[in-house]
């Protein structure tokens, strides 16, 4: 593994196949949590941080006691247990050290369990490496979780600025709330179309 | 003897009745409830893709509900989400195994989303708001109806999607000359026309309000 594929993976990751507009997962928390920009930002870190722990973990227990014992049936389990028990982890660390953090993300901690984008992250990382072709190794699998989590609180952002605007625009009756935002985000996607040229497709 | 067991079938068909029209239309998963988005978006790309997903949806959604209905007297309220998520994954595993076994073209097609109902919001919702309340055959007709309400949009958004974009249906081309318009296909389409679908519900039920 040498620099140059780190790189075209994580910019891959970030924006060819953001987990949001091009992998569609993650779409629940990007359409409810990011209406203001704080909420936003907050809800997109505490998603990269759980995304990159949890994609370190789950490909250790893939690799070194899944595949060998030939247990890979119990994948889904074990992945939704660690993810489940991370957030738990975590929500119990941002509350001995931010309770105002605690506070402020609200509900929305526990919901990360249900997040489709980090499961679905950590069976991405069980499959091959789209940039070289073979199983991804652990620094691959660590810089797939970062980069893709960059890349959800990128279009988190996004998505909150926009909706800031929506609030104030002249939306028809019909398409205020979901489908405006579902709309725009059909636009970002568009617009992230762009990218697609820049990484191997998955 | 008759009349006891007269007087519960008409209970059960009210039930199920009452189930599909909440279900189906008044509570709608992805219309107007709008969770469990994910898997509708990514998937809705051709009509048989649309419909195994809605199918694997059901199945897994009815029998989830079922086991968690029969453990609720056992599960302990303060981990009652974990053991949701662990009932809900077994359930899932098995229809993914299921699934690969008995299509393997499309399963590979479908990719990482079967194995994603497991976190998906609309089974979690189903078993831990219904299931977890309510009687087993209550909670596998909610499962039913709720799967059902999920496959239908799914399947209609899905057959736009693939005539608007390719021009054909299930594989079968209806309009040869069609060029296709590819970006219906691709992630956009998914978005707007999922955005234009809960629009379009809307604009009904405003509607009717208006005129009732």
């Amino acid at each position: 593994m040498n620099i140059t594929e780190l790189f075209e993976l994580s910019l891959a990751a970030a924006l060819a196949n953001n987990i949001v507009l091009s992998r569609f997962l993650g779409i629940c928390p990007t359409l409810g949590v990011a209406k203001k920009l704080p909420g936003a930002t907050g809800m997109g870190l505490a998603v990269t941080l759980i995304m990159s722990v949890a994609a370190i973990i789950t490909w250790s227990l893939n690799v070194l006691v899944l595949v060998p014992a030939g247990l890979t049936y119990f994948r889904l389990l074990v992945f939704v247990l660690v993810i489940a028990a991370l957030v738990q982890a975590a929500e119990i660390a941002v509350l001995y050290f931010s309770p105002r953090l605690y506070r402020s993300l609200g509900v929305y901690l526990p919901m990360i369990t249900t997040n489709c984008a980090i499961l679905g992250l950590t069976l991405v990382n069980a499959d091959a490496n789209p940039v070289t072709g073979a199983p991804f190794t652990s620094v691959e699998a660590f810089v797939n979780g970062l980069a893709s989590g960059a890349g959800f609180l990128l279009v988190l952002v996004l998505m909150a600025g926009i909706r800031e605007k929506l609030e104030t625009a002249d939306v028809p009756k019909a398409l205020a709330g979901t489908p405006i935002t579902l709309i725009s985000a059909g636009l970002m996607a568009m617009a992230f179309l762009a990218f697609a040229g820049m990484g191997a497709s998955w | 003897m008759f009349r006891v067991l007269r007087s519960n079938s008409n209970e059960a068909a009210e039930i199920v009745r009452d189930a599909l029209v909440r279900g189906v239309f008044s509570e709608n998963p992805l219309l107007v409830c709008a969770t469990g988005l994910c898997p509708a978006l990514a998937i809705s790309t051709t009509l048989p893709r649309g419909f195994t997903l809605g199918a694997a949806m059901t199945v897994a959604l009815a029998c989830s509900n079922a086991l968690i209905s029969m453990l609720r007297a056992w599960i302990p309220a303060s981990v009652r989400i974990p053991c949701h998520l662990v009932v809900i994954a077994a359930v899932v595993t098995v229809v993914d195994i299921l699934l690969r076994s008995s299509l393997p073209g499309m399963s590979d097609s479908l990719g990482i989303y079967i194995p994603l109902i497991a976190v998906n919001c609309v089974v979690l919702e189903r078993g831990n708001v219904f299931a977890s309340r309510n009687t087993v055959f209550h909670s596998v007709v909610d499962g039913c109806v709720v799967g059902i309400g999920f496959c239908l949009p799914l399947c209609l958004i899905a057959g736009v999607r693939e005539i608007v974009g390719s021009g054909s249906l299930a594989g079968i081309a209806l309009l040869p000359a069609y060029p296709g318009i590819e970006i219906v296909v691709i992630a956009p389409g998914g978005f707007l026309a999922l955005g234009f679908a809960i629009g379009i519900v809307n604009f009904v039920k405003a509607h009717r309000r208006h005129r009732a």
